[in-house]
């Protein structure tokens, strides 16, 4: 045994060497953006050979890029709301019933996100145009929606297998009804899934690209098709300041999110 | 604050019937619990007490019967319009609550005014001895204050009707003791009516008024402590409540027979009016134990007397208790401590009693729950 | 302690109508997801014309049969590839203090959080011709690689986001692996080598197949990846779907893609069932607990 120890030593040294260009890869290669955002020519070489802001001057003039932007957002937060809630009611409602309507509800619920999204994209283009929905807002938000709901259902039912439920008896039993029982109490404490589900409805709807191809027209186009059609048309360094806004503000939902947390459990 | 008191109010059960699917959890439940009164359901898990806790504060609804509280129906009653305080066994305190918004809560239900509500918490607060910790958050307590929060929480806006679910046994003994008192004082001071939930059958004895005895879905006896141990009107509660000497044989002619044929007199005063299958229960401290090798003369001192084996020896403080195994039963025999054993293990020792001291049930099967 | 369980669960089906809340959420989905989605499926026997012709098209079509084999292989390396490297990574993991493990877990988490887009250029950046990686290449004196437009271009930006969905299940199975096992294997003379594959490997098997399963599936679906660091040359299912519906509207051979790609998922299910199932094997969490 204790002759084998310096060698068990040996080969964890050798795993963790092993994860160090593991961790790397997973991580640095994103960065890259953020140096060629600044370049003063317009090609993707790499260094770039000077610095200049020409390319952040061009995203926030050119309505196809802040236009995509300001879309993208606003979808995503549309999306991140209206999923946050229909999510939480259908895993609350979820958690109070059994057997197989649960498992028949639940797998519909779940289904979005083990479908391929392009086989669910060229179903919506096919009603979208019909109904008119191509290039429309309210066409993007509900699309989005159905692939962010999943997100928000699981987080929210892992919530509230833990969730005790005594704590709503004890609010009726103080007389509080179920809907004001479901809001001071219920709500309050599975705050942290519903917080989670709405991050991830938000950045599943800001991220999505395939279904959004689809559904996009000229006049109505999100952050990440804008992004998509000029790496296949274009060589427009605008895409690396467009990346490098993006870093910069999932970095800060993220840290926040982080933060928030932190702060909850002291 | 006494004129601010509401007076508990008189709980009645009739016919409670609660079945889930096939399986009947409590079977006609009838109780009449007095205004004021501390009333414990006691019985093992899923005897029904909790099931029938439920259905008075409205979590289930009842299959059949009544459940009315100072003369009105509370079965069409939603929860939260029952008024009922409650306290849970895990507290159930809303975690992201401080203790005072725990304990305002039902008083914002009411919509007591602000100024007021300030005022109830903190009498209550000062009743259960947590003043110092109201902003605190619940898990910044220990076990022991949680309870009280608990506590507090259900009683700040004077209900008629207080329910405990088992709230100490998640406590240790010590403070399960003391907090046990402190339900006492508190019960005297409000008056409330409190139908009180255990399995801990010392916990029973200790607290309430009247004990309600639950065994299979149904009530097996209803008395003061003093009557469950002294007068069980079956095995299961002479067995649930307190110790005991039993005996397995035949009840005939106003006598007990055991099985292996001593003929045994008993209480005239108990009567039975039925004869068969029996068991004769003597409480332990009724009963006197000597060595039958060293005096089996002076062993004939009460009027019923049999010999057994001594199997165990336990102190308990100031008293030393037997196990005695007899050929037809056996079971505690409770002393004085003489300042030794009366006899070493495994030596035969002689049990006497008087007649009336012991008491004979009608045997149970095993199918057919607790004869009533 | 029997009776107050039953007791607990129709209890909460006597308190009321909550599965009402459930049934807008339902049919909402139903209508805007189920819906479209089975209307494609449904194109596939009706568009131009009723007839099976648009599955005679996939099956004899020599550019529809190579777009079927090629996402099955690019799946199936994906999957392979995810696995070997995320394998070592998820036994450090798991053997690490809480600290290292929650260092660990954010860096894996890193590519999925970030976005795709922006992940996608990056490694355009960074495998193209002249790119970060040909540069660094040529100043070491090396020769440069044509990476961009290549299958391995698109396996290095498919696997980076794939990790945490091999990773989280693999390390929640190696979690519950009573380490004194192995090490009782060494004590009766396995050396660590042997006891690593006769022991530890085995049970650390239900991990490594819920995530497979859900990784495959998952790259049955990448579009974005392919289609920007692949080559137009070399089509994979979601592609090629793309292109017959929104470059040619061709609604019935698109179905019948659809068809394919949804078969092939269904498949990838019943694979691994019938894996575990003949190994005996409890699955661990598909898609572990993040996702």
């Amino acid at each position: 045994m204790t002759k084998n120890r310096p060698k068990i030593k040996k080969s964890r040294l050798f795993l963790y060497l092993l994860c160090v260009p593991i961790a790397f890869w997973l991580v640095a290669p994103t960065l890259v953006v953020i140096p060629l955002s600044f370049t003063p020519q317009r090609s993707f070489a790499f260094p770039p050979p000077g610095f200049s802001l020409e390319w952040y001057e061009n995203f926030f003039t050119s309505p196809q890029w802040l236009g995509g932007l300001l879309n993208s957002l606003q979808i995503a937060l549309l999306v991140a709301s209206i999923s946050s809630i229909l999510g939480t009611l259908a895993a609350y409602g979820l958690s109070k019933t059994s057997g197989f309507r649960k498992t028949l509800s639940n797998g519909l619920l779940v289904s979005p996100i083990l479908i391929p999204a392009v086989i669910f994209g060229v179903g919506v283009y096919a009603v979208f145009l019909r109904t008119g929905l191509v290039g429309t807002m309210a066409g993007f938000v509900l699309a989005h929606t159905m692939l962010a709901l999943p997100f928000v259902v699981v987080n929210v039912g892992a919530v509230l297998v833990a969730y005790d439920t005594q704590l709503e008896r004890a609010a009726w039993v103080s007389g509080a009804g179920r809907i004001r029982a479901f809001m001071t109490v219920t709500l309050p404490v599975i705050w942290p899934g519903v917080a989670s589900g709405f991050l991830f409805a938000f950045i599943t709807s800001f991220d999505e690209v395939i279904v959004s191809a689809f559904i996009s027209s000229p006049a109505l186009q999100t952050l990440p098709v804008r992004m998509f059609t000029s790496v296949q048309r274009e060589v427009d360094p605008t895409i690396a300041a467009a990346a490098t806004l993006i870093i910069i503000l999932t970095t800060a939902i993220a840290l926040t999110a982080i933060f928030t947390r932190k702060k909850r459990k002291v | 604050m006494t004129s601010e008191q509401t007076p508990g109010a008189a709980l009645e059960l009739d016919g409670v019937t609660k079945n889930f699917g096939s399986f009947t959890a409590i079977q006609d439940v009838t109780l009449s619990i007095e205004p004021g009164e501390f009333i414990t359901f006691l019985g093992p898990s899923g005897s029904g007490k909790t099931t029938t806790l439920n259905c008075i504060a409205g979590f289930e609804d009842v299959t059949a019967g009544e459940i009315t509280l100072a003369g009105q129906s509370l079965t069409d009653q939603p929860v939260h319009r029952r008024n009922l305080g409650m306290v849970f066994q895990g507290y159930a305190l809303f975690p992201h609550m401080s203790v005072e918004k725990n304990v305002a809560y039902p008083l914002k239900q009411r919509k007591v005014p602000k100024a007021q509500r300030e005022k109830d918490v903190t009498a209550t607060l000062e009743k259960v001895g947590l003043t110092e910790f109201r902003h605190r958050l619940p898990s910044q307590l220990s076990g022991g204050q949680r309870q009280r929060v608990a506590l507090a929480r259900a009683i700040c806006f004077n209900p008629p009707l207080l329910l405990m679910d088992e709230p100490l046994s998640a406590l240790d003994k010590a403070l399960r003791e003391q907090l046990q008192q402190e339900i006492r004082r508190i019960h005297r001071d409000l008056g409330t009516t409190v139908v009180f939930v255990t399995h801990d059958q010392d916990e029973a004895l200790a607290l309430s008024d009247r004990i309600v005895v639950f065994n299979k879905g149904k009530v097996v006896q209803v008395g003061t402590p003093r009557e469950l141990y002294l007068q069980p009107e079956n095995v299961f509660v002479s067995e649930f409540v307190g110790e005991s000497l039993m005996i397995s044989g035949d009840y005939r002619n106003s006598q007990f027979h055991s099985d292996s044929g001593t003929v045994f007199a008993t209480d005239t005063t108990q009567e039975l009016g039925w004869t068969g299958p029996a068991q004769m229960m003597i409480r332990p401290e009724n009963i006197s134990i000597h060595d039958a090798a060293a005096s089996a003369d002076t062993a004939a001192t009460g009027e019923c007397s049999v010999t057994g084996f001594l199997e165990d020896i336990t102190y308990v403080g100031n008293a030393v208790k037997y196990r005695v195994g007899l050929p037809d039963g056996g079971g505690i025999v409770r002393a004085e401590d003489i300042g030794g054993e009366v006899a070493d293990i495994g030596s035969e020792v002689t049990l006497s009693w008087a007649a009336a001291d012991a008491r004979i049930l009608a045997k149970e099967t095993s199918e057919e729950p607790a004869h009533a | 302690m029997a009776a107050e369980t039953v007791a607990a669960k129709p209890a909460r089906r006597s308190l009321g109508p909550y599965g009402i809340l459930v049934v807008p959420v339902v049919v909402i989905v139903l209508v805007a997801f189920v819906v479209p989605t089975v209307l494609v499926l449904i194109r596939s026997v009706t568009e131009p014309e009723l007839g099976l012709q648009n599955f005679q098209w996939l099956l004899t079509s020599e550019t529809a049969v190579d777009v079927i084999i090629r996402t099955f292989q690019l799946a199936g390396l994906a999957t392979l590839l995810t696995a070997v490297i995320a394998y070592p990574y998820a036994y450090v993991m798991a053997t690490a203090g809480p600290k290292m493990q929650a260092a660990m877990t954010l860096i894996v988490l890193l590519p999925f959080w970030s976005s795709m887009m922006v992940r996608t250029f990056a490694w355009i950046i960074i495998l193209q011709n002249n790119g970060v990686l040909n540069t660094m290449l040529s100043s070491l004196g090396l020769p440069t690689i044509q990476l961009l437009g290549t299958q391995t271009a698109v396996l290095i930006g498919m696997v980076q986001v794939l990790m945490p969905f091999m990773v989280l299940p693999m390390v929640s199975v190696m979690r519950s692996i009573d380490m004194r096992i192995p090490l009782a294997a060494q004590t009766f003379g396995a050396r660590p080598i042997k006891a690593f594959f006769t022991v530890y490997l085995p049970m650390s098997l239900p991990g490594v197949l819920s995530g497979a399963l859900i990784v495959f599936i998952l790259s049955l679906g990448f579009y974005v990846v392919p289609a920007l660091l692949g080559s137009p040359r070399q089509q994979i299912l979601p592609n090629a779907l793309f292109n017959q519906i929104r470059d040619l509207n061709n609604w019935g051979s698109g179905g019948a893609l659809a068809v394919a790609l949804l078969f092939t998922v269904g498949m990838a299910f019943v694979l691994v069932y019938l894996v575990t199932k003949a190994l005996g094997l409890k699955l661990g969490p598909v898609g572990g607990s993040q996702v």
